[in-house]
């Protein structure tokens, strides 16, 4: 068993002095790393991090998630109770993470409220098509690594099932572009 | 929730108080706002929101707090437990539903998610994205039954839930200093509803 496994479900956990700081956070980043180094996408992601020393925080947090808000360092979003966290979807948000450092890298301006509003709705969509198709990429590898669907069964479960298809069947970014236009104007109809 | 937006200075100070919490420039006063707003089943504690407007998605945090000192939601049950040990928890008829509706909603459990329905017919329209919908604390559950057991003084209650991303009838124990122990009875269909 692996040392987040471990102590996985220690309801309570321990106050660091820090209150954001994950109590388990060397073995959540190890675990993350060591998951996405099973996958093409995860290594290629990895090396990016390595080459330009991207710092990986992770804190304490309701939901998993991530925040990057420099192009040098992402944060990972941990519960403090650790059971019911799904490490294939924190190592997916850790991958979605660097994904958009590396956009940073690549001339995509972080999404900021002091940006143009062009360079706003354009920097945010980037950042958003960037982030989902890696998200699809991993969710396709780690069901080959774990012979299971669990993370493809989340990308649908967010509606973006067609960008996920579109991703596997080698479409560009204008067009994979198009399907995510689409899905988020079918959600806000739903809405 | 009605929040109360907490003006530039009450911010700043609050940025202060939860500095620690806060660093790794995540809140700055500039791109921060603060809100807060109040809990029924706390008697003074209020829930403070401090949200960072700096990037988008916005991020926010969650706190529990009487203004000075102030308890981080981390997902663990760690700053209700510090409520209950100020005796800051009042559970009686009136507040069992919003407490239930709030700790489901911060507390990450083994089980996985759990939001009280306020019937079967509604567990295919929560999506993931419906914060607001896993934050009303208001939610009154068609048919609920509420006891308390007039010796340990713990409340029962049976309702539908979404459990484990199905519509299930469950039997909740709340103990008289907050502890929430959820037992699934049986999967919930349209029919059975009514």
């Amino acid at each position: 068993m692996n040392d987040v496994l471990k102590d996985f479900g220690s309801s309570g956990a321990v106050q660091a002095p820090n209150p954001l700081s994950h109590p388990m956070a060397d073995a959540i980043r190890a675990e993350c790393i060591s998951l996405l180094e099973k996958t093409n996408e995860g290594k290629r992601l990895l090396e990016f991090a390595n080459q330009y020393s991207i710092k990986i925080n992770v804190i304490t947090g309701r939901e998993p998630n991530y925040v990057t808000y420099t192009r040098d360092e992402t944060t990972l979003i941990c519960p403090a109770v650790t059971k019911a966290v799904d490490l294939d979807e924190m190592a997916c948000n850790l991958a979605m993470g660097l994904r958009e450092c590396e956009s940073g890298y690549n001339g995509v301006p972080l999404t900021s409220i002091n940006l143009p509003q062009a360079d706003k709705d354009w920097s945010n969509y980037r950042k958003t098509l960037d982030s989902l198709t890696v998200m699809c990429k991993i969710a396709y590898e780690f069901s080959l690594v774990n012979n299971n669907t669990k993370l493809i069964d989340l990308v649908k479960k967010l509606g973006h099932y067609k960008l996920y298809e579109g991703v596997l069947s080698g479409l560009n970014d204008e067009e994979l572009g198009k399907i995510l236009i689409t899905t988020v104007n079918e959600t806000r109809t739903k809405g | 929730m009605i929040w109360h937006r907490l003006d530039r200075d009450q911010t700043i100070d609050m940025i202060g108080r939860v500095k620690s919490a806060a660093e790794a420039m995540l809140f700055t006063p500039v791109t921060s706002e603060a809100k807060c707003t109040r809990l029924p089943f706390f008697n003074s504690f209020l829930l403070y929101r401090l949200t960072n407007f700096s990037s988008l998605p916005t991020f926010s945090m969650d706190f529990i707090s009487n203004g000075e000192s102030f308890h981080y939601m981390d997902g663990a049950d760690t700053a209700i437990r510090h409520m209950v040990e100020s005796g800051e928890l009042v559970l009686n008829a009136e507040t069992i539903l919003p407490y239930l509706n709030f700790y489901y909603c911060y507390v990450r459990l083994p089980e996985g998610e759990i939001i009280l329905l306020k019937n079967a017919a509604e567990a295919p329209h929560i999506d993931l994205y419906d914060e607001e919908r896993r934050e009303d604390l208001d939610v009154v559950p068609e048919g609920v039954q509420i006891e308390q057991d007039p010796t340990t003084g713990d409340f029962l209650v049976l309702a539908p839930a979404l459990y484990d991303s199905s519509p299930m009838e469950v039997l909740i124990t709340v103990s008289a200093d907050g502890q929430v122990t959820t037992s699934p009875k049986r999967m919930l269909t349209l029919e059975n509803m009514q």
